[in-house]
């Protein structure tokens, strides 16, 4: 007897993985056409083929939107640097040191994640201003949307990069009785680590982790420009949370289906 | 503002599907239409894309229908060509007849 129920699993990954309006009226279709005689491999297939088909024209829509980010966050190197002389000038750094704990911490924490989010948020208004003006949609709310969105996702990723690949660094080589003590000023693993706050939030992960990459560099005679040129795996770690806050933010705003049920609107 | 652009083959299979198919216009049929004239599975994701495709260009236009049981409580969304689809259909087979006109000597050696 031929089976005229959905694979439960199919039709979830329907519904949920497939992008856009349309997931209703697909699954739908592909529900009467099963009852119809079509085999539960074709039911799958199907299914498969609308995530697959889904998200590849989800990605060829934003594919200005993922440009733009990947672009954008090549620029981390370089602007961290800019943001650590900004810093430094005026002995920011020292003078919140001298705070008491623990607000020495969180000014410190506060600091970095400003300068991050101002790095993050110049990125995206550049990017949706003028294209708001090209599609003939600038909507101020969305804009703010945007620059509330990113925070959160930059955060996590930040906070998730620091638990999955430097805890275990900082433990490695504060258990080695080998800890190395590279020469370094700081500037790489702030440049390296995270936007730089961790480095700072505990002891010495500064240069333990100096010490367990297997090719350090002296940053210090690096110029902004090769810093942006730096594509090696450190480097892009050090991108990602703010390629991912940025396709975040940029992504829903960005989307077709809402430019679309907005003309509709309209 | 009307963008010059010539239809692609599955687009313009999937207007003319459109137009066969009137009122009953929807994911199935269409799909069943496609896989009728071209003689293989067609997949209904890639249909959809392709409406969705050309209703944001403004081509077709959409309207969900009421939900039925047999479809477990989900609502066809029907679909029809809009006075631009079809000039944009119009302007494409121009072009098309012109071209084919043009290769007599092909024409000759196929059959």
């Amino acid at each position: 007897m031929r089976q005229t129920e959905p694979p439960s699993a199919a039709t979830w990954i329907l519904e949920h993985l497939t992008p856009g309006p349309r997931n209703e009226a697909l699954a739908g279709d592909l529900l009467e056409e099963l009852r119809c005689g079509r085999s539960v491999g074709w039911y799958w297939r199907q299914a498969l083929a609308a995530v697959a088909i889904g998200c590849f024209v989800e990605i060829v829509n934003h594919r200005f939107v993922l440009l733009f980010a990947a672009l954008w966050s090549m620029m981390v190197p370089g602007w961290s640097l800019y943001a650590f002389r900004m810093e430094a000038h005026g002995d920011l750094i020292g003078r919140i040191w001298r705070i008491d704990w623990p607000w020495s911490t969180i000014c410190d924490l506060g600091l970095s994640l400003g300068m991050s989010l101002v790095f993050i948020w110049t990125g995206l208004l550049l990017f949706l201003v003028p294209h708001m003006g090209i599609t003939r949609g600038f909507n101020l709310r969305r804009i703010w949307q945007a620059l509330l969105q990113c925070a959160p996702p930059f955060i996590a990723v930040s906070a998730l990069l620091y638990i999955v690949m430097l805890l275990p660094v900082h433990m490695e080589s504060a258990s080695s009785t080998h800890a190395l003590r590279a020469p370094m000023d700081g500037v790489w693993v702030r440049n390296y680590v995270g936007g730089g706050w961790w480095g700072r939030f505990i002891p010495n992960l500064r240069m333990d982790t100096e010490a367990t990459i297997e090719h350090p560099i002296d940053t210090r005679a690096l110029t902004p420009l090769e810093r942006i040129m730096d594509i090696r795996v450190w480097a892009n770690v050090t991108r990602l949370p703010y390629f991912l806050s940025m396709l975040y933010a940029l992504w829903g705003v960005t989307s077709l289906s809402e430019n679309r049920r907005r003309r509709i609107a309209a | 503002m009307t963008e010059r652009s010539y239809l692609g083959e599955f687009e313009l299979m999937i207007l003319l599907a459109v137009i066969h198919l009137g009122e009953e216009a929807y994911g199935v049929p269409i799909s069943r239409e496609l896989e009728k004239h071209r003689g293989r599975d067609v997949s209904v994701g890639s249909v959809y894309a392709a409406l969705e495709r050309l209703e944001n260009k403004g081509l077709v236009s959409s309207d969900l229908g009421d939900p039925t049981p047999e479809r477990g409580g989900k609502a066809k969304r029907y679909f029809r060509v809009t006075k631009a689809g079809l000039g944009q259909m119009q302007a494409t087979r121009r072009v098309l007849n012109k071209l084919w006109r043009g290769l007599p000597e092909l024409k000759e050696e196929r059959t």
